[in-house]
């Protein structure tokens, strides 16, 4: 090989390495300032100011969990933002349910989380308790985020250890969806709207409606692997205040009613009320608009209250909603599921950030597009003004969760560690389903699990 | 002065390999172990904890023997399969059968296509409680068979995973082609003159002297296979199926690491799992000096 190609090679090898090197300094670099102190911070505001002042845009990233029905309607909320804000460019995270967490953690983890990121109540805890959130106290008491004539009940699901961490932007509650016309055919009549019934009444009504249904449909879909409902049925047992972790700082739900859980699940299997744990798995894997209720499969279906415009629409039939039954003592356990923006400690622009939110939250046009697409507002001004031209489905789902709002037990997020319990619960069932364990030692299972879980966290 | 050049030209060469692997493996497999003996969540500092992840591991996880067991069985299953399919044809192709090229290319799209996204979703519509293996199993009268959902239940589920690998034997099946081409006429002439049938001719002859190629291909299958992730996140769900049925190590992993944000146990996870693969591999080389014949 000749000298002079020898050379030329070397060049440009060290010409990729070095180029390389200057990438990843890059990196670290950006790294690292991310981890400085408060002067840094107030330093890069004052970068923000100049960048406004010459013309340039700045740029707020918004993450929230997608999909192609609500993309548009947040495309649209932020054209808005940035048509009263010509120098913000908003950019846009959006993965689907499944991805989104995953990408939170790694997001936050490696210091380049979003500005504005979207929580749901049940990763509160996780988030608020580990330092990577901006408190909003401050931003509410300066006037940027308006809280006035809001329902308090709904602003404090956002709290955590006396600080607002997050703004709801919509609250549901676990429901309870009926097929109308499918339990009119089978010639059974459906409860009041505000008619409560408890959860020995239901099983009874359920196996009696079974009796009457033709082959292939159920009385009901399977609940075993429903996350939202097992804690309704632990707070509907459990001590106020106390539901999640006793006074110890261990995880509070019983044996006994970590037991029952799977017990009622079981017995209507048995009866062939609910279908097989292979059936409801098949199922479960399947989109709203082709699942079990649309597809005429099942009576009753528990969801949340603000997909009940989903599947009404895409629905032949009537689709009612119900209140979750109580416990046999009369007990209510509704669970507010507040799904909240709250701004990354690592932002860059918090005080956009914190406009953005109240702009998403106050604005009468944003919140006319965003049309309680993720549950009920926590504006009264907000909630009387879509009153007015509310999708009918979208009216029941708001006086629904004004129903059990006034029923519920006081909210209270869940400690660190906890949220993780619900893939634990989910996996006993399905053994206690397939008869490996019994019901009593499923339930030991998930309070050893879990309290491992608590440890861990509080390490 | 070219001496000095000649010397030197080679370590230049080979500077992005080891820049690389010690940006891009090295250096993040020692801060996976170092988290390995923490309780590291993603948000917080990592917290010493010394072997705490490990005996939870080995005492009292029973997802971790449920993923092990998943794992292990798919790939013992799925790999001999796929390279005695991928070996019977490539012995087919090797003779003058009209269209040939075509064949190839139709047996090789398989692996193109391999364990995709948009595979798996096809997997689900094809073994699922109404998919279109239930429905022809209905046409043709096994009706109580076609009430079988193949993927959700947990005696059936990881052999859809098993076939879908079985499928993809186009790669291997290139490699013994190429292996097989490159036995020397004479050696087969020969064996045909003292009187060995076409049989005698593969398992005597062909397939000893493939036995490097076979060794090849047997360990990249299997490094392949225990590293199989995509195909049983979507046809699960993410969640590892019905009681664990299709929860395959590397979701485990990444379900502990990035679901639950125990990245400190994930990565105790992810060193026993190098741990075996690695005694799998090296148990494969030692055999080999049994089996492989390289001259």
């Amino acid at each position: 090989m000749g000298k002079k190609r020898k050379l030329t090679a070397v060049i440009l090898v060290l010409c990729m390495i070095l180029s390389g090197v200057l990438i990843s300094c890059g990196n670290s670099g950006k790294n690292q300032q991310q981890t400085d102190n408060a002067d840094a911070n107030q330093t890069k505001a004052q970068t923000s100011e100049e960048t406004i002042a010459s013309g340039e845009k700045t740029k707020l990233r918004v993450a929230w969990w997608g999909n192609s029905e609500r993309d548009q309607l947040m495309y649209a909320i932020n054209d808005l933002f940035m048509a009263e804000h010509p120098n913000v460019e908003i950019v846009t995270e959006s993965p689907g349910w499944d991805d989104y967490w995953v990408n939170q953690a790694t997001a936050f983890a490696s210091g380049s989380a979003a500005d504005v990121v979207q929580f749901q109540s049940n990763q509160f805890g996780e988030y608020a308790s580990k330092g990577v959130l901006e408190p909003l106290d401050q931003y509410v008491e300066s006037g940027i985020i308006d809280l006035d004539n809001w329902n308090m009940d709904l602003v404090n699901t956002g709290i955590y250890n006396d600080s607002l961490y997050f703004i709801t932007c919509g609250v549901t509650a676990q429901s309870l969806f009926v097929n109308e016309d499918l339990l009119t055919e089978a010639g059974m009549e459906l409860w009041d709207f505000e008619e409560d019934i408890t959860w020995s009444e239901f099983e009874d009504y359920l196996n009696e409606l079974q009796s009457k249904l033709p082959q292939d449909t159920y009385a009901g879909f399977d609940f075993y692997a429903n996350n939202d409902l097992v804690w309704v049925w632990i707070r509907q047992n459990s001590e106020d205040g106390y539901e999640w972790v006793d006074g110890d700082g261990n995880f509070a739900p019983s044996a006994e009613t970590l037991t029952s859980w799977f017990d009622i699940s079981q017995r209507l299997r048995e009866e062939r009320t609910f279908a097989s744990v292979e059936w409801t798995t098949e199922w479960n894997t399947k989109a709203w608009q082709e699942g079990a209720l649309v597809s005429r499969k099942v009576v009753f279906f528990f969801e949340n209250a603000n997909k009940y415009k989903i599947y009404q629409n895409n629905s032949q039939d009537n689709i009612e909603l119900r209140k979750v039954p109580l416990s046999d003592e009369g007990k209510a356990g509704d669970l507010i599921i507040s799904s909240a923006w709250g701004i990354s400690e690592t932002s860059e622009n918090k005080e956009l950030a914190a406009e953005y939110i109240n702009f998403f939250l106050n604005n009468e046009e944003a919140q006319k597009i965003y049309n309680m697409e993720i549950g009920v507002p926590g504006s009264l001004t907000i909630q009387e003004a879509l009153a007015k031209t509310a999708d009918p489905s979208d009216i029941i789902a708001m006086d629904y969760m004004n129903m059990v709002a006034e029923s519920a037990p006081r909210f209270i997020p869940k400690a660190p560690g906890v949220w993780a319990v619900q893939d634990s619960i989910k996996s006993a069932a399905e053994n206690v389903a397939y008869g490996n364990i019994t019901p009593q030692q499923a339930a030991e299972s998930i309070i050893q699990t879990a309290n491992d879980l608590i440890a861990e966290n509080a390490e | 002065m070219n001496r000095k050049l000649n010397r030197y030209a080679g370590y230049v060469f080979l500077l992005p390999w080891f820049v690389g692997f010690f940006l891009l493996t090295l250096i993040p497999m020692i801060i996976s172990l170092y988290y390995s003996f923490t309780n590291f969540n993603l948000l917080s500092e990592p917290k010493f904890v010394g072997l705490k992840n490990y005996i939870q591991i080995f005492t009292s996880d029973q997802h971790f023997i449920n993923a092990l067991t998943v794992t292990i069985k798919y790939v013992f299953i799925s790999v001999p399969l796929q390279l005695l399919g991928s070996l019977i044809l490539a012995f087919i192709l090797n003779k003058g059968l009209p269209g040939l090229s075509l064949l190839r290319a139709a047996f090789y799209i398989p692996s193109l296509l391999g364990g995709s996204v948009a595979i798996s979703i096809l997997w689900r519509q094809i073994f699922g409680l109404e998919g279109i293996l239930n429905k022809a199993l209905s046409a043709i009268g096994f009706v109580d068979l076609a009430q079988i959902s193949w993927m959700s239940n947990p005696d059936t589920a990881v052999w859809t995973l098993i076939i879908l690998r079985v499928w993809q034997f186009g790669s291997p099946m290139i490699i013994f082609l190429a292996a097989i081409k490159q036995i020397p006429d004479s050696v087969i002439e020969a064996s045909a003159i003292d009187g060995a049938s076409r049989f005698k001719q593969i398992i005597k002859i062909m397939i000893p002297l493939m036995s490097p190629i076979l060794l090849f291909n047997f360990v990249m299958q299997i490094i392949s296979a225990f590293k199989v992730f995509t195909e049983a996140y979507i046809i699960s769900g993410g969640k590892g199926g019905i009681m664990d049925s299709l929860l395959f190590y590397t979701l485990y992993i990444y379900n502990e690491g990035f679901g639950n944000m125990r990245m400190g146990y994930a990565s105790a996870l992810s060193w026993i799992f190098v741990l075996i693969v690695g005694i799998f591999t090296s148990l494969a080389f030692k055999l080999s000096s049994r089996y492989i014949h390289y001259n």
